[in-house]
């Protein structure tokens, strides 16, 4: 065979190559350099059949080292159960489903024949709510009240349903492991108890490994990692840590296997348990919606967490080791973010501070802020360093929008235009905002504006910011906001913050600013009503600053008529708005306005010879609220 | 001027690429060469002859009518789709097979240029004998046969 030049030359690439074809056309390229065979052209001759099942050949090798080669590595591996294998190595557990939990407030109120003035309400028992079913996390016990009605209140309810499992241990099979059945398992809610024999009613109860030292030959303890079909098992250490269970012995696993973020924001509950006798009526309150419902650990995050985790080795050290082991342990964080006394505002030394937001909802409970310090944190932390969780604090952005729009490019009209572009807001908010350091990209946003419509020709939009407050009815409120952002005009004549309307004294009112004469670091915060006939007038001078350079709001003295949310609108110095430590950017949908006007350049036949109407950057009177 | 050069080139590249066997047909410089996948040593040398020209076309219309469809990997339209005539012997249409065969080879052997396609169909031995009359492209006229039995 004559060739003009080397294989090793012309199929240099092929070794690379992971397309058929691209494989086949460089053998072809080889053979095209030779005539001892020229028909490789045509697809029916017998070198082409060849090069095919070369070129096959070729291709499944390629392929087959190539997946094999990327999932090996974390970073890189595709399949879950690889990566859960590969974070198996750097001792990470996936993270399983969350069940969400609800607050309610349960009266009962009993039939007269009841006489008891205590009652109790046992775990686990049953309500539903949202199609969904929900346990009683624990038991509560109150006392009959002035009305003769037994209240309950802050009472928590989990999402999910029990279910228990049994397994025989078999001493024949080394290191044997026992599967739980259900892929929605929450691992937080497992219980492993082991009984000698079938007939035995005395248990012993096995918990989940933590830490080498916290054990020894005597303790009984179990350890559970996820295999390869994604279920959940649970195995022990056939006595060489920790107690063991014989042969014979009979294995428990009772857990709740839960539906996740889908029971988040239920808020309806009721139960047709009877608590006292029947008869009784039932009024079931939820205090707040569900939270913390989560879906399993997916790939990409398994692939973030488990190096940080890694690298924490189950300690609390640095800043990242506090938010790896709460992400671990903790199903219901969404968003975290850690930082030390010493960056804190004011700073405080000796401590180390942690925002967390639930997922589905905006702050944790009190209790699980407890569990997280006491039962997560102070096993693994310094010492000398003391753990504080603050609840996320919430800054909404409020958007003029205004775009124009080519009608020749699209059969939508301007309002169904203006709703893709609110839809396309709320999308962006809900991709890169709701987290701890999730900045506000005015370019980024205008960008995806433009993108979500093809006849949009482009954007403008005025960006306010938003804090929202609750002000109790007939007492001294007092507010302390901080604001991610330097404030509009230190110096403007008019006002750069504007509450929204609430009544005082059967009047409306609202809260302005105005300069400070004596402080050029500060504005003072104004009182005004609205008289009969429409004017505004100050009332009172003296109910809060602004801190200019501390970018903080402070309000104080006003008593509402009634108990009333209020918004505080900030005109911002800049569009882009960037959070930082507890706080957390979003935009609020109801603060969103959209106008779509045709667009005057590609509307006008002579575009050129009048001036374009074109929208103002800044508005030149803060006027919102 | 140079860039012009080059840009021709390039066009003349691509156009070969995609308009691929034609030109090789009706401007060839070399015969037909291909390998024999029967693998059959010449009986004096030992060798494995390429066969050349005719032959080489003869095996390759052999190939193309006995690969059903969808039995090549990455390349499901090649072949006949005939072999399930097979199994249906007395509602053969031979119009069908005539023209599945004709597109087939028009598609992937543009070297054969069909003149007629005879089918003779023997559903007593569960076979169909068919006859493609054909020229090669700047050759005499030639004949093939091929005969499809069922194995099952």
């Amino acid at each position: 065979m004559s060739t003009s030049q080397s294989l090793v030359t012309t199929l240099k690439g092929t070794n690379v190559e992971l397309d058929f074809h691209k494989i086949k056309k460089n053998l072809k390229d080889f053979l095209s350099a030779q005539d001892q065979f020229v028909d490789y052209n045509f697809e029916a001759s017998g070198i082409s059949i060849l090069l095919d099942v070369l070129a096959y050949n070729t291709q499944m090798n390629a392929m087959t080292a190539h997946l094999a080669l990327n999932e090996l590595f974390l970073d890189s591996a595709q399949a879950r159960p690889n990566v859960v294998s590969l974070a198996k190595q750097l001792g990470y557990l996936t993270r399983s489903v969350g069940s969400a939990t609800a607050t309610i407030n349960l009266t009962v109120v009993p039939p007269f024949s009841y006489t008891s003035t205590s009652l109790t309400i046992p775990a686990d028992i049953m309500f539903s709510g949202g199609g969904l079913s929900w346990y009683t996390a624990s038991t509560y016990t109150t006392t009959k009240n002035g009305n003769g009605n037994f209240y309950f209140s802050n009472v928590i309810l989990r999402e999910g349903r029990r279910k228990v499992v049994r397994y025989y241990y078999d001493v024949r099979r080394s290191y044997p492991k026992f599967e739980i059945p259900d892929r929605d398992v929450d691992t937080s809610t497992i219980k492993v108890r082991v009984k000698e024999t079938e007939k035995s009613t005395i248990y012993t109860t096995y918990r989940p490994f933590t830490y080498f030292s916290a054990i020894d030959d005597t303790t009984p303890v179990y350890f559970m990692e996820e295999n390869a079909l994604g279920l959940y098992e649970v195995y022990f250490t056939g006595g060489d840590i920790g107690i063991s269970p014989s042969e014979g012995n009979i294995i428990e696993i009772e857990y709740i296997y839960s539906n996740g973020a889908a029971a988040n924001g239920i808020s309806v509950f009721k139960t047709d348990y009877i608590f006292t006798k029947a008869g009784e009526s039932q009024i079931v309150r939820a205090t707040a919606s569900a939270t913390g419902g989560r879906d399993k650990e997916s790939a990409d995050s398994i692939r973030f967490n488990a190096p940080y985790y890694f690298e924490a080795q189950n300690r609390c050290v640095s800043f990242n080791d506090y938010a790896a082991v709460i992400r671990r342990e903790i199903p219901q964080v969404e968003s975290i973010n850690v930082w030390g006394g010493e960056s804190n505002v004011p700073a405080e030394f000796g401590r180390v501070y942690i925002a967390i937001k639930p997922a589905g909802g905006l702050v944790i409970d009190n209790a699980l802020k407890q569990y997280i310090i006491n039962s997560v944190l102070r096993p693994k932390a310094v010492a000398t360093i003391s753990p504080r969780i603050i609840d996320a604090e919430y800054t909404y952005i409020g958007l003029d929008i205004e775009s124009r729009y080519n009608p020749a490019n699209t059969t939508n009209s301007s309002q169904a235009i203006a709703d893709i572009i609110k839809n396309a807001t709320i999308a962006f908010s809900n991709k890169y905002l709701n987290v701890f350091e999730g900045p506000f990209r005015y370019s980024k946003f205008l960008a995806a504006i433009d993108n979500s419509e093809v006849s949009i020709e482009n954007t403008i939009a005025r960006v306010y910011l938003i804090k929202k407050i609750f002000a109790y009815a007939n007492q001294e409120n007092e507010f302390f906001l901080t604001v991610p952002t330097e404030f509009y005009d230190f110096d403007a004549d008019d006002a750069i913050i504007r509450s929204s309307i609430f009544r005082l004294n059967n009047i409306s009112h609202y809260l302005i600013d105005q300069k400070d004469e004596t402080d050029p670091n500060r504005r003072q915060l104004v009182l005004m009503f609205i008289s009969t006939e429409g004017d505004q007038v100050v009332q009172d001078v003296d109910v809060g600053y602004i801190d200019l350079i501390g970018k903080i709001v402070y309000i104080y003295g006003f008593r509402p008529d009634t108990d009333t949310t209020i918004s505080i609108y900030v005109n911002p110095k800049s569009y882009d708005i960037v959070p930082i430590r507890n706080q957390i950017i979003s935009v609020d949908p109801n603060e969103v306005t959209v106008s779509v006007l045709s667009d005057y350049i590609e509307t006008n036949i002579y575009p050129g010879t009048v001036r374009a109407n074109a929208t103002p950057r800044n508005i030149t009177k803060f006027e919102r609220g | 001027m140079e860039e012009d050069i080059i840009q021709t080139q390039l066009l003349s590249y691509h156009n070969r690429e995609t308009l691929n066997v034609y030109e090789d047909i009706f401007a060839r410089d070399q015969i037909y060469k291909d390998l024999d996948l029967r693998l059959i040593p010449h009986p004096l040398t030992g060798n494995i002859n390429p066969l050349e020209e005719a032959k080489a076309v003869i095996r390759a219309l052999y190939n193309l009518v006995m690969t059903e469809t969808r039995e090549r990997f990455f390349n499901m339209e090649f072949g006949c789709p005939i072999g399930g005539l097979l199994f249906n012997l007395h509602q053969v249409n031979t119009l069908d097979i005539q023209d599945q065969i004709k597109r087939s080879i028009e598609l992937f052997e543009p070297r054969a240029v069909v003149q007629d396609i005879v089918i003779d169909n023997r559903p007593d031995e569960n076979a169909i004998e068919i006859t493609i009359y054909f020229t090669i492209a700047n050759l005499t006229p030639e004949v093939f046969e091929v005969r499809l039995s069922r194995t099952r």
